[in-house]
């Protein structure tokens, strides 16, 4: 076993030239890569950070807004069934109103009609007992005694009626 | 058989250029310098900044971020981390590169013919026929058992001691001091002249990071007269720098060396399937020595640069 200088110097230079070999083109190289990596993935965490920081307020946000909308459209729906109430009661309240008014107008009519079919049968039986009455007493009497007496009957008849 | 066992425990001459000796240690060293340089090429040639690396780019960056958070886990401390991580790493890839390069198949055998000085012929035929005749002796005892009559297998060992003398002589010197074959490659490692360099390197660093961080300050450690104990202590601070070389060379260079001739006899006496537990073995004894010496490395350096009132 011969330690000789030559040979540890050798050695020395050597090992000195492989170490700066390796860190010029292998230690610092890939070291810098890791650092650009390292220095993307924290950019990238802060930006996912970030994202989710704005997707909650987002979520807040759009929860406030269903929550206003959901209280519009209640609100909306309570005024629109009250307004429907309103207008079913106002829209009834107006078709009894015409019906009373039709009913009335009907009844005026029927009455009037009524009246008016009275008078004509009152005319017809009128007539008919004049006509009878002149056949069975044989007697004319005058136009007027006619009326006069036939009206007296025929009211007593309604009344009984 | 006996032509397959070369052993020397110092680092053999291949040639000499400009007047330096290029041992065979020396020639691997430089070739895994070389592997290590050309990794670093082809890797930043085909480095992408994206999300998913693939390919060399992804072996590099798993080697390098794993070593990166083992130092970054003892200093906890990212200028720290920064300014150790390329020798830590650097001594772990050179140590582990020449510590399995010795286990490829041809590393110790594929020998070149070099004319060798005569004291040298002799300190290595001395030393190869001593770890031969020790080897074929151990094989003889097991012929022993076999054998008829003890006679005859003194006869054998003796017949056979002759035989490996005369081969190992023509085998590492020639015939009449004549060149000698000498294996082309040997791990860096194996050769204590490569492990007391990366200990001088590991230990000056050291220093320098030191005084680095604590300015003279640092000294403090080795010259403190603020009382006997201490001044006692700073002596044993100084000494143990010192030895701490010597530790770290002797620890890689006998564990990897010793690794060396235990795979050389196990191939030696039976090649097929006995040498592959220990060749599992040696791969990971040549992975904990590199992440030893590496660590051990850290630890020294990031003691050096916390001062002694941190401590």
């Amino acid at each position: 076993m011969d330690i000789q200088l030559t040979q540890i110097l050798f050695q020395i230079i050597n090992f000195s030239v492989v170490l700066g070999a390796l860190t010029f083109l292998l230690y610092k190289p890939v070291i810098k890569i890791f650092d650009e990596r390292a220095l993307r993935i924290e950019e990238g965490q802060k930006a996912a950070e970030q994202a989710i920081k704005t997707k909650d307020e987002l979520d807040k946000e759009k929860k406030k807004a269903d929550n206003e909308h959901k209280k519009e459209r209640a609100r909306i729906i309570n005024e629109a069934q009250e307004e429907a109430k309103q207008r079913a009661q106002e829209i009834v309240s107006t078709a009894r109103k015409e019906t009373k008014e039709e009913q009335a107008k009907l009844l005026e009519g029927w009455k009037e009609e009524k009246a008016q079919l009275m008078k004509e049968a009152k005319s017809e039986m009128t007539d008919a007992i004049i006509a009878i009455s002149a056949k069975v007493i044989g007697k004319t009497l005058d136009t007027k005694a006619q009326q006069k007496l036939i009206d007296e009957e025929i009211n007593l008849i309604i009344k009984n009626l | 058989m006996a032509a397959g066992l070369h052993i020397s425990i110092s680092a053999e001459r291949l040639f000499t250029l400009g007047g330096i000796d290029i041992t065979n240690s020396m020639f691997t060293s430089v070739l895994v310098s070389l592997l290590l340089i050309s990794f670093a090429i082809i890797v930043k040639s085909k480095l992408k900044n994206v999300s998913k690396p693939t390919g060399i780019q992804n072996f590099a960056e798993m080697i390098i971020e794993s070593l990166h958070g083992l130092v970054h886990g003892v200093t906890g401390d990212l200028k720290r981390t920064r300014l150790f991580f390329p020798f830590i790493s650097t001594f772990f890839l050179v140590i582990i590169l020449n510590n399995w390069l010795g286990l490829i198949p041809g590393v110790g055998t594929i020998r070149m013919l070099v004319n060798e000085e005569p004291t040298k012929i002799e300190e290595a035929s001395e030393q190869s026929s001593l770890l031969v005749n020790t080897v074929q002796a151990s094989e003889t005892i097991a012929i022993e058992e076999d054998a008829v009559s003890e006679n005859e297998a003194v006869v054998t060992t003796e017949e056979s001691a002759s035989e490996t003398e005369e081969v190992s002589k023509e085998e590492t010197t020639g015939e009449h001091g004549g060149p000698v074959a000498v294996p082309i490659f040997r791990p860096g490692t194996a050769d204590i002249n490569t492990t007391i360099s990366l200990a001088l390197v590991s230990i000056i660093v050291t220093q320098i990071f030191g005084v680095m961080y604590l300015k003279l300050g640092y000294f403090k450690k080795f010259i403190n007269f603020s009382s006997p104990i201490m001044f006692f202590v700073g002596i044993l601070e100084l000494i143990s720098e010192f030895a701490k070389v010597i530790s770290f060379a002797f620890r890689l260079f006998g564990n990897i060396f010793a690794g060396e001739v235990l795979l050389v006899v196990m191939a030696f006496l039976f090649p097929v399937i006995l040498p592959m537990p220990f060749y599992g073995l040696e791969l990971f004894v040549g992975f904990i020595q590199a992440l030893v010496f590496s660590m051990l490395t850290l630890v020294f350096f990031n003691m050096a640069t916390i001062s002694h009132d941190e401590h």
